[in-house]
């Protein structure tokens, strides 16, 4: 192996390990989330969410065969349509997790009681595994494509060598999939509960970035201004690590009115799980 | 129990598909090509229309994939080798917009100017 092909097999780990992190980081959450069930319910917990995943590598390897064969089919607006409502989907099941997480740490005795509450966690496992699937399928569907594409191309121990790569790639998204769950296994239960409302408040955040972008480039709405201002002399979204954290949390640098409105109407959504408690109880 | 969600997921699907499903209809416009080889697009600099339609064609002409990803254009685009597709841009303001070949980062980005 000369320097050329170093160079290649770590740019092939890095892009694996990048396009699965936002998964597996998810996955990681809700599993974290359940095992603070008895192990009745961390079991089913776990089951559902397995599941969801085990879709959602289905939902990519389709998506992935899609693009490559058929790739009209996907081509100008297709995409984004898809990309649009696979990303709804997500930040708002995001959303309702946050919720579900506040109204049980809100719980004075730590049981939910009644056939509305067990109506209620049913309905919750049933969210868990979509938002796994989505999370994985998402993300998956380039990444299957990616290797699949340099594997089509390279002969002989080349092909080896991307395949390696890949697998290390994959190998190092694990190792923090691993060390985010050692960590949670020792933190309280209030602390991985806390983490897992920010983390998933701020994928819920570039998710509901993705759904304005796809709005205004679908000519659904209008951007309604000019951009409002420019902070890419702090941080520019046009590439390198500005366009990695802006495709994570939702930052842009040269913001016009929509997104403003659509980050805006998110956050607050999102601070209701945080404000006081009504009378009555909250729907989990 | 868990049956009685599944209408939810099914309305929010059935709703959103006919949400946008009007937009597909409107006539063409301009259209403009860009080869991607390996992480090195060509033309570096491709001038476009503002507040115009356009189409903008996509070809891989490499042996390695690539995505077309540009946040201020709010585009992503994976394309294996030898593939072919296109982006339709509705309006774009007047500016510099950069964008570059995700799987190859250490290639340097293009540009879209839009006048």
């Amino acid at each position: 192996m000369n320097e050329g092909d170093y160079l290649q097999s770590f740019e092939i780990a890095t892009v694996v390990w990048r396009e699965s992190l936002e998964a597996l980081l998810i996955v990681g959450i809700l599993l974290a989330w359940s095992a603070r069930e008895g192990p009745a319910a961390r079991l089913r917990g776990t089951r559902w969410i397995a599941a969801g995943a085990l879709v959602g590598i289905g939902c990519s390897a389709g998506l992935a065969l899609v693009m490559i064969s058929a790739a009209d089919f996907l081509s100008g607006d297709g995409e984004d349509l898809l990309q649009l409502f696979l990303a709804a989907l997500a930040a708002v099941l995001m959303l309702r997790m946050v919720f579900w997480m506040r109204a049980i740490e809100r719980r004075p005795s730590g049981k939910l009681g009644g056939r509305a509450a067990i109506h209620a966690r049913a309905g919750n496992w049933f969210g868990l595994a979509v938002l796994s699937a989505l999370a994985v399928a998402r993300e998956g569907a380039e990444t299957v494509v990616f290797l699949y594409g340099l594997l089509s191309t390279s002969t002989g121990w080349h092909a080896g060598m991307v395949a390696a790569s890949g697998a290390f790639g994959f190998l190092l998204a694990g190792v923090c999939f691993w060390s985010f769950k050692a960590g949670a296994s020792v933190a309280s239960m209030k602390a991985i509960s806390r983490a897992s409302q920010v983390l998933l408040l701020i994928l819920g955040s570039g998710l509901t970035m993705i759904v304005v972008d796809k709005v205004i480039s679908l000519g659904i709405l209008p951007p309604m201004t000019s951009p409002l201002w420019d902070t890419a002399w702090l941080l520019d979204d046009s590439h390198g690590f500005g366009a990695f954290f802006a495709g994570l949390a939702g930052y842009r640098s040269r913001p016009e009115l929509l997104p403003l409105v659509g980050l805006g109407f998110y956050w607050l959504v999102a601070s209701l799980a945080y404000a006081p408690p009504f009378d009555r109880e909250i729907p989990a | 129990m868990l049956r009685s969600r599944i209408p939810f997921y099914l309305a929010i699907c059935t709703t959103a598909t006919f949400a946008v499903a009007p937009v597909a209809a409107e006539g063409e416009g301009p259209v403009f090509s860009v080869h991607v080889s390996n992480g090195v697009i060509s033309p570096s600099i491709i001038e476009v229309p503002a507040n115009t339609r356009f189409k903008l064609e996509l070809h891989n002409d490499g042996a390695t994939p690539i995505e077309f990803e540009s946040i201020p254009l709010r585009k992503e685009k994976v394309l294996s080798p030898g593939a072919s597709s296109f982006l339709i841009f509705r309006s774009l303001d007047a500016g510099n917009y950069a964008f570059f070949d995700d799987f190859h980062l250490d290639m340097p980005p293009a540009r879209l100017i839009a006048k």
